[in-house]
C-alpha cells in the first residue's frame, strides 16, 4: 500500500517528483538499437545510398529490435559474449568444423590470401577470403595506425589518418552486384574490417576479384587483385515440400549446402499460430525456422531479424545458416516463434546471449531426405 | 529528494565528460554507455509529455541519435546532461509543431485504449499531469527527472529562471488544489 504523505506542501511536491524520477522504463535498454541506427545512418551518409545494409555478422545471431532489419556494425555485449565462446574468434571461418574447413580450403572456398599493400606508412592486408558461390566475405587488416577505430565514426574527423573507407569490389573489372551485405569492424579482432556480401550475388566459379579502398589522409588508393577459383560442389536441393497446419503453411523452395554455409529459401502463407501465452498483451513473432541435421545438430542462423510489428501473412525467406558438419541423410525444419510484448515489442526471455524463448510448432515440423 | 553525496554529481559529470571525449576521438561504441546512463530518465521525461510508448521510444531514439550527430558542437560550458535535455525539449516542441493536433489525438487514442500494466503511481502521475499546461509539464518533469535548478530549466527551455520559478509555484498550487478537490481519491491508498 502506498500513501501520499502530506505534511507540508513542499514535502508533497518532493514526493511527486520522486515518483516521477523513479519511474521505470517499461522495456530493455535501447542502447543497442540506437547504436545500430547510428551505424546505419553513418553508412547511408558516408557510402553511396542503399548500397549495403548493415547485417549481423555473427555466429549465432544478432538480435536487435527496431523497424526494419538492423544488425551488425555494432555487436551487443550479449552477442559479443556468445562470440567469445567460439574458438578462433573473429575469423570468418569460426564455427566451421576442422574437417569442413579442410574441404573448404581444398575447394578454394576458404583462403588466406595474405596480400598486403602499403602506402604512406599504412599497410592493409587481405587476410581471409571466403567465396562459396553464394556468399562472398573477406577481412582486411590494418597496420601502422594506433587508434582503435578502423571505420570512421559518424562524426569522426576526416582529417584523422587511418580510417578504412568502404571498399568497392569488382569481379573481372565489373562492380559486383548484390542485394544484402555487411561492412563493419570485426568484434574481438582489432584493426580489422569485414565485408560480407550475402544475398543477390551472381558470380561465376572463377574470376579475378579486385578490392579497391581508401584510407583517410592517405592519397593513394589501396588496390588488391586476387584470383578466385572454386571447385563448386554446392548441393542445391529444390524440395518444394509444403507443410500446413491450421491457417499457416510454408514451402521449402530451395536449400543450398556448401561446406561453410547453408541457404534456405522458403515461402510462407497465413496467420502465424499463437500459443496460449501469446495472447492479450503478447503476440507471436513472425515464424522462424531452425534447421536440424539427422544427428540433432542445429545450424546457426547468421542473422535473425526482428520487426517492430505484428507478423504479416506472407513471407519470402532467404536466410543463410552455418554449414552442416557433414552432408546429412535428412534435414528437419523446426518452425518456431518468439513471444513479443506488443506494448514495447520486447522479446520474452531475451537475455545475455539468448534471443528469447522459442515456441516450437510441432505440427509444422518437416523432414526432407537428402540424396546427394 | 534522493540523498546526494557531496561531490557525487561533480564526479558523475567528470566521468561523463571523459566518455564524451572518447566518443569524439573516434571510440563510437563508448556512446552506448551514455545512452544507458540517461535513457531511463529521458524515457520518463518523454513519456509523460507524449503519453504513448511507441512515440516515446521513437523520440528517445531520435534524441540520442541527434545528440550523437551534434556531439562535435557540444562544449563543456554547459553540462552534457543539460545540453542533452535541451535537445530533447526542442525535439518534442518540434514534434508538436509538426503534428499540430498531436496532443488531442494522443489523448483520444489513449481514451480508447485500456491502460496496460501501469502502476498505481504512474496513473496518479498521469492524472496529475492532465491538470497542467504543456509548458508546466516540461517544467515539472525537468525538475523531477534530473533535479535541475530553475537556472538550468530556464536554459533548457529558453525562459528566464525567475519566470520558471513563478511558473513552478503556480503549477504546484494547481496540483495541490486538485488534490484537495479530489479529496480521498488521490489522497487515498493504492494497492
Amino acid at each position: 500500500m502506498v500513501h501520499l504523505p502530506e505534511p507540508t506542501e513542499s514535502k508533497e511536491m518532493d514526493t511527486i517528483e520522486q515518483w516521477i524520477r523513479n519511474s521505470e522504463m517499461p522495456r530493455a535498454s535501447m542502447s543497442d538499437q540506437i547504436m545500430d541506427k547510428i551505424g546505419e545512418i553513418s553508412m547511408r551518409k558516408k557510402q553511396k545510398p542503399s548500397v549495403i545494409r548493415k547485417t549481423a555478422i555473427a555466429v549465432s545471431a544478432a538480435a536487435v529490435l527496431g523497424v526494419g532489419v538492423i544488425g551488425m556494425g555494432y555487436v551487443s555485449p550479449a552477442m559479443a559474449a556468445t562470440l567469445q565462446q567460439i574458438p578462433v574468434i573473429g575469423s570468418l571461418f569460426s564455427g566451421v568444423s576442422e574437417e569442413r574447413l579442410q574441404i573448404a580450403m581444398d575447394q578454394g572456398i576458404a583462403t588466406n590470401p595474405n596480400l598486403s599493400v602499403t602506402h604512406d606508412g599504412v599497410t592493409l592486408k587481405v587476410s581471409e577470403l571466403l567465396y562459396d558461390g553464394t556468399r562472398l566475405a573477406l577481412q582486411i587488416e590494418r597496420e601502422g595506425i594506433d587508434m582503435p577505430s578502423v571505420i570512421m565514426p559518424y562524426q569522426g574527423n576526416d582529417e584523422k589518418k587511418g580510417y578504412i573507407k568502404h571498399p568497392t569490389l569488382l569481379a573481372d573489372g565489373k562492380e559486383i552486384k548484390f542485394t544484402e551485405g555487411a561492412f563493419g569492424e570485426v568484434p574481438y579482432k582489432d584493426h580489422t574490417i569485414l565485408v560480407d556480401l550475402s544475398k543477390g550475388l551472381s558470380l561465376p566459379d572463377q574470376f579475378e576479384l579486385t578490392i579497391q579502398t581508401e584510407v583517410s589522409q592517405v592519397k593513394e588508393p589501396f588496390i588488391f587483385k586476387i584470383p578466385v577459383k572454386i571447385n563448386n560442389q554446392a548441393l542445391a536441393l529444390k524440395p518444394n515440400a509444403t507443410k500446413a497446419s491450421d491457417s499457416f503453411s510454408y514451402t521449402v523452395k530451395q536449400l543450398e549446402l556448401t561446406p561453410v554455409s547453408t541457404r534456405l529459401v522458403l515461402d510462407s502463407e497465413g496467420t502465424v499460430p499463437a500459443a496460449p501465452e501469446q495472447s492479450g498483451q503478447y503476440s507471436p513473432s513472425m515464424m522462424y525456422y531452425d534447421i536440424v541435421d539427422d544427428q540433432g545438430n542445429v545450424l546457426n542462423q547468421n542473422q535473425v531479424d526482428f520487426f517492430h510489428r505484428l507478423p504479416d501473412t506472407a513471407y519470402h525467406i532467404d536466410q543463410l545458416y552455418s554449414g552442416f558438419r557433414a552432408t546429412p541423410k535428412s534435414i528437419t525444419f523446426k518452425p518456431y516463434t518468439f513471444t513479443v510484448k506488443t506494448s514495447d515489442w520486447s522479446i520474452v526471455g531475451e537475455s545475455n546471449g539468448k534471443l528469447g524463448d522459442k515456441t516450437y510448432i510441432k505440427e509444422l515440423e518437416l523432414t526432407i531426405p537428402v540424396q546427394p | 529528494m534522493q540523498p546526494t553525496i557531496p561531490g557525487e554529481v561533480e564526479e558523475r559529470g567528470k566521468a561523463i565528460e571523459a566518455v564524451i571525449d572518447r566518443v569524439k576521438n573516434g571510440d563510437k561504441q563508448a556512446y552506448a554507455s551514455i545512452i544507458r546512463q540517461f535513457e531511463r530518465q529521458m524515457y520518463t521525461y518523454c513519456y509523460y509529455i507524449l503519453k504513448n510508448h511507441e512515440e516515446t521510444e521513437d523520440a528517445v531514439q531520435d534524441i540520442f541519435i541527434r545528440a550523437y550527430e551534434n556531439l562535435h558542437r557540444y562544449s563543456r560550458q554547459v553540462s552534457f546532461s543539460a545540453w542533452l535535455y535541451k535537445m530533447a525539449y526542442n525535439h518534442m516542441m518540434n514534434m508538436k509543431k509538426k503534428q499540430g493536433r498531436w496532443l488531442k489525438l494522443v489523448n483520444e487514442v489513449k481514451a480508447q485504449q485500456p491502460k496496460v500494466e501501469i502502476s498505481p503511481k504512474e496513473s496518479v502521475i498521469e492524472e496529475m499531469l492532465t491538470y497542467l499546461t504543456p509548458e508546466e509539464r516540461h517544467i515539472l518533469l525537468l525538475k523531477a527527472v534530473e533535479q535541475y535548478s530553475f537556472d538550468e530549466i530556464g536554459d533548457i527551455m529558453g525562459i528566464k529562471p525567475a519566470t520558471i520559478r513563478k511558473k513552478y509555484e503556480r503549477l504546484r498550487r494547481k496540483l495541490l488544489e486538485h488534490k484537495i478537490h479530489k479529496g480521498g481519491n488521490t489522497h487515498g491508498t493504492f494497492a
